[in-house]
């Protein structure tokens, strides 16, 4: 007969696990739910490709369709922009340090990182070509969404 | 005594330097904000006039077995770049050698430094697309990975591998076709370049390209993986010899771990009897052998190319230069990694191989600041290498 002790603890320590998971899986599904990359009307692409967003965020691609465009981040321990990072780069922020590192040596600086969501829709609004990614649909139309990354419910027009 | 002081206070200076930054809280500059700002490892910027200014700073202390040790600030490396407008960009790179340099000589420090400041890059670039940049000017010589990107902030040991140094000039002035093109759904990189050589700020230490036309093409396969492969027909000015270069390089990068590898070959395109004045091609720098380029005290500054005496029996035939380095590195816990490099050389003048094995330490406590302890084994040409201890501070500013 299993000791009341024993099963008792081992009932813990599922619950600890079921629970530890779980907790680890809510930021990427909260943030899964909404994510999209906006620009300003009328200097924004007509269409942007994931690839294509890889490349712009990599500084390899200046050009879409025909729009000079200017990529801006998040602070890199923010949870969006380390979700973005993994999802379109392949790779968390910190894992690009080396690439920035060469890239400076050559000229070139990695996008400008905006401390907030806010400051992101601000700052693209008013940037001709500047493309930047929110968690949720922006309520204005100073901006207009580009792409939605996680397949979720598209934003009212 | 006190110039041992003063030898130690100059690297006790760069240290305490990049701890300074180490400890710094990396800032981030505001695209809103006009004027003037600076982030560290990204340099001052104003976006307004589209000027950015940049550079690094090496420290270094060496102790080869066989000579005396060395403490040097061996680099002050300074670039800027200007942007007038989204097309156009002037890039420029000026570096100064040893500004300091000492050499410890009867339990003393003496001033053996040998300044020399080097324009390494100066250019203009037209962007027409992504697919079609033009570049007009000196560059770095488009050959492997490690050479366009050979500062020491940027790499994990303190010393280059002798095929990016020895090999083929590490410059050159002339003008390039670059791009990136989609390529089976990846983004292909590629360069086109070539030089009639009339080199800028020519370094004396080095056996400038006469002529040179050469391509290089990388392609990065999901994030982790990269290849690139390299060709060149040249001829240089101290051999007057048309040559072949043929490289295939790779990195393999993921959750701080790195594998990278350079396969490089140079021949004669008509092999012909090698020895006489000049001939031959292969080794050409006769510089620090323990440096990433610079000079100090080991070597005389000897112009061209410079083949050892072939072995007696050895067949007059013009061997290719040949030879291959990998290299790994492992996350040891954050912010600490270990390396290993092992190299095999093989040069159109002696039939003996160059094996170059190298381990170190690296602690890269933010991303501009870099610690190294490394120590290098070389056998077969003690004039290009010699075993020794190397320790440096490296900070991106």
């Amino acid at each position: 007969m299993p000791n009341p002790r024993a099963r008792h603890r081992l009932r813990v320590l599922v619950i600890a696990a079921a629970g530890a998971i779980t907790l680890a899986q809510l930021p990427a599904r909260a943030l899964a739910a909404t994510v999209l990359v906006i620009a300003a009307p009328g200097s924004e692409p007509a269409a942007i490709t994931s690839d294509e967003l890889a490349l712009v965020y990599r500084r390899q691609k200046t050009l879409v369709d025909g729009t000079r465009v200017q990529p801006v981040n998040l602070p890199a321990a923010h949870p969006l922009r380390r979700w973005f990072s993994q999802q379109v780069l392949g790779q968390p922020p910190e894992a690009m340090e080396g690439y920035w590192r060469d890239l400076y040596f050559n000229g070139v600086v990695p996008p400008f990182v905006l401390a907030s969501e806010e400051a992101v829709i601000r700052f693209v609004a008013t940037t001709p070509g500047a493309i930047g990614y929110v968690s949720a649909c922006p309520g204005d139309k100073r901006v207009r969404v580009l792409m939605q990354l996680d397949g979720g419910p598209p934003c009212p027009r | 005594m006190r110039r041992s002081q003063q030898g130690l206070g100059t690297l006790a200076g760069v240290l305490a330097l990049a701890l300074t930054f180490a400890t710094a809280q990396a800032q981030t500059a505001d695209p809103e904000a006009g004027g003037w700002q600076y982030e560290p490892g990204r340099g001052l910027r104003n976006e307004g006039l589209g000027l950015t200014l940049g550079g690094y700073v090496t420290g270094e202390l060496q102790k080869p077995s066989n000579a005396s040790g060395q403490a040097r600030i061996s680099h002050v490396s300074v670039f800027v770049w200007w942007e007038p407008t989204d097309a156009v960009k002037v890039f420029g790179e000026l570096d100064q050698e040893n500004v300091v340099a000492r050499v410890r000589e009867r339990g003393r420090y003496e001033d053996r430094a040998e300044r020399r400041a080097s324009l390494e890059r100066l250019y203009a670039t037209w962007t027409i697309d992504d697919a079609l940049v033009l570049r007009g000017g000196k560059f770095l010589t488009p050959v492997g990975r490690w050479n366009q990107r050979h500062a020491d902030p940027l790499t994990w040991t303190p010393s280059r591998p002798l095929l990016t140094r020895t090999v083929y000039p590490q410059n050159v002035t002339g003008v390039m076709a670059s791009g990136t093109v989609a390529a089976a759904g990846q983004p292909l990189e590629y360069a086109l370049y070539a030089s009639n050589g009339a080199e800028w700020a020519p370094d004396p230490r080095q056996d400038l390209f006469s002529t040179v036309r050469g391509l290089r093409a990388v392609l990065p396969v999901g994030a982790a993986w990269q290849f690139g492969v390299s060709y060149a027909r040249y001829e240089q000015r101290g051999s007057r010899e048309p040559r072949e270069l043929q490289g295939a390089d790779l990195r393999w990068a993921a959750a701080g771990w790195e594998v990278s590898a350079e396969w490089l070959r140079t021949a004669a395109v008509n092999p012909a009897p090698l020895f006489g004045p000049g001939g031959g091609g292969g080794f050409g720098f006769t510089g620090n052998p323990f440096g990433g380029g610079g000079t100090v005290t080991t070597a005389a500054v000897v112009p061209g190319p410079t083949p050892l005496p072939r072995d007696p029996g050895t067949p007059p035939l013009a061997l290719p230069t040949r030879g291959a380095w990998v290299q790994a590195v492992a996350p040891l816990w954050p912010q600490w990694f270990a390396v290993v490099r092992v190299e095999r050389v093989r040069d159109t003048s002696s039939v003996d191989e160059v094996r170059q094995d190298t381990a170190g330490l690296v602690w890269r406590p933010t991303a501009m600041v870099t610690l190294k302890l490394e120590r290098q084994h070389t056998r077969g040409r003690s004039d290009l290498a010699a075993d020794a201890w190397t320790m440096s501070a490296s900070v991106l500013f």
